[in-house]
């Protein structure tokens, strides 16, 4: 559009096109299976559940699981019952389900993903580059605000560190892990002014984590049969220490998620001098 | 009451995040402000998550969790939610907060280069 | 009964995005975006994800209101002059 068109057209243009694509939306949902429909024993989301992946790909690899026919949605896959605290050696040891896809089943995606969080904050820290202004704020935090917040990282940082430690029993893990030790580290900025973290040890923090993912890879690549493959013994489920490699992992991800948005937020809090733009 | 109940356990989810999603379409497409356009941005983002994690939902579902109480598997049938959605969705929410900061800091640095926010402004203004 | 309660909360929801459309401020329409966050993370409760739930209160509702605030912060003068 011009840049003169009035706001009044501007606004209904823009109404009528959301309303055709909502009507859209409405059509395409009235023929979607949903509420009291979904069934999810018609989809191939109860392999996961089921933890019955690798007799399920045996079975496609003998032909006769996708055969001819293509049932791919069939339901007699044999197996097993499992039981809280007692079963045993399952293929996958995890109890939390959505932390055995994210890690485990799809581990390759999360690599990509933290690949992807990485650009943006090395976007982020290359954008606001520069050598560093004084902060001079009118008014300095008061003494509370200066000791509430350093004691208080000290319990925030541990609760960080408890989520994605049980990542794989309780409902948490990595992504939010990190996010909570970032937002303790926000805290002290406005604690003090001009707190300064260590950047580069944060920088040499996150490189050092993201590394031990891929090495922790390169491991199941070489002892077992492909990248990402679980290496260690899935214990008793239920166990703090079972599911194998998924504690390792996710420890990896929250420390190099937490410097990572520590590290947005430095970049972002901190005035530079223009050096180039 | 019975009706309605089944209404709502059917649509209500749909509804929200199609109305959530279609507010943010109006924020991004009427606004001249490069930080209202985040913002509407960031509210499509949150009708979309809603919409992907309610497709995996169904009335009598429990969460994808094995506890001591929590039996995921009765009789050989599934009737936990859906636990692919939620893992897709999981890992968006981090992107959406990288792309976000991105976002901000591309407009901070457009702010400091032209002195305005407005998308209108900064096509007419001198270099 | 706990439909009812998701009616309720999704409403209030749709509520607080219409603010976010009509505030003439840039700091209600951050905040209101942030409320959001916290109400869609409700919802995801709701919906049996407790994953997603604490996923979006620790990053839609904390960190991402918290640098949408510091980035308004530095943009501060130019913000005056684009409001009518």
């Amino acid at each position: 559009m011009r840049n003169d068109t009035p706001a009044l057209v501007k606004r209904i243009t823009a109404l009528s096109l959301i309303t055709i694509l909502l009507i859209g939306f409405f059509l395409a949902f009235k023929e979607m299976p949903k509420g009291s429909a979904v069934n999810v024993n018609q989809r191939v989301s109860r392999l996961y559940v089921m933890k019955n992946v690798e007799t399920a790909t045996k079975m496609m690899e003998n032909g006769k699981f996708f055969a001819k026919g293509i049932k791919p949605l069939r339901t007699d896959v044999p197996y097993t019952p499992i039981t809280f605290g007692k079963s045993k050696n399952l293929e996958d040891g995890a109890a939390n389900v959505v932390t055995s896809i994210v890690v485990d089943y799809r581990g390759f995606d999360t690599l990509g993903e933290v690949t992807v969080l990485f650009l943006a904050a090395t976007g982020v820290a290359m954008l606001l580059f520069g050598k560093e202004k004084k902060r001079k704020n009118k008014t300095e935090p008061s003494l509370i605000m200066y000791v509430g917040t350093r004691i208080s990282f000290a319990i925030i940082f541990l609760f960080g560190i408890y989520i994605f430690v049980h990542g794989h029993l309780t409902p948490g893990g990595g992504f939010p892990g990190g996010a909570v030790i970032a937002s303790g580290i926000l805290g002290l900025f406005l604690g003090k002014n001009g707190y300064k973290p260590n950047h580069l040890g944060l920088k040499v923090f996150e490189s050092l984590s993201g590394m031990a993912f891929v090495i922790i890879g390169l491991t199941g690549l070489f002892s077992v049969h492909s990248f990402l493959a679980n290496f260690l013994p899935t214990g008793v489920i239920g166990d703090l220490y079972s599911a194998g490699f998924i504690g390792l992992i996710y420890i990896a991800i929250g420390m190099k998620v937490g410097a990572e948005l520590s590290a947005v937020v430095n970049s972002m809090i901190v005035d530079v001098e223009e050096e180039w733009s | 009451m019975q009706a309605l109940q089944i209404f709502l356990q059917n649509w209500i989810y749909l509804i929200g995040a199609m109305a959530i999603f279609g507010i943010g379409l109006y924020i991004t497409l009427t606004n001249e402000n490069i930080f209202k356009i985040i913002v509407g941005l960031d509210i499509i983002e949150s009708g979309t998550n809603l919409f992907m994690t309610a497709i995996a939902w169904h009335p009598k579902a429990v969460m994808p969790i094995y506890t001591a109480t929590n039996q995921l598997v009765v009789n050989g049938k599934v009737v936990s939610a859906d636990p692919l959605p939620q893992s897709l969705v999981l890992t968006a929410i981090v992107i959406g907060l990288g792309t976000t900061a991105l976002a901000l800091t591309i407009a901070v640095k457009i702010f400091e280069k032209y002195g305005t926010l407005d998308v209108r402004k900064i096509k007419e203004a001198k270099r | 009964m706990i439909i009812y309660v998701a009616t309720l909360i999704v409403i209030v929801v749709i509520m607080l995005a219409l603010i976010a459309v009509f505030s003439k401020k840039l700091l209600s329409a951050i905040i209101a975006s942030g409320f959001v966050s916290l109400g869609v993370s409700g919802l995801f409760f709701f919906l049996q994800a407790p994953d997603v739930a604490i996923t979006e209160a620790a990053i839609g509702a904390g960190l991402s209101t918290a640098i949408f605030i510091i980035a308004l912060k530095k943009v501060k003068k130019g913000e005056s002059k684009d409001e009518e």
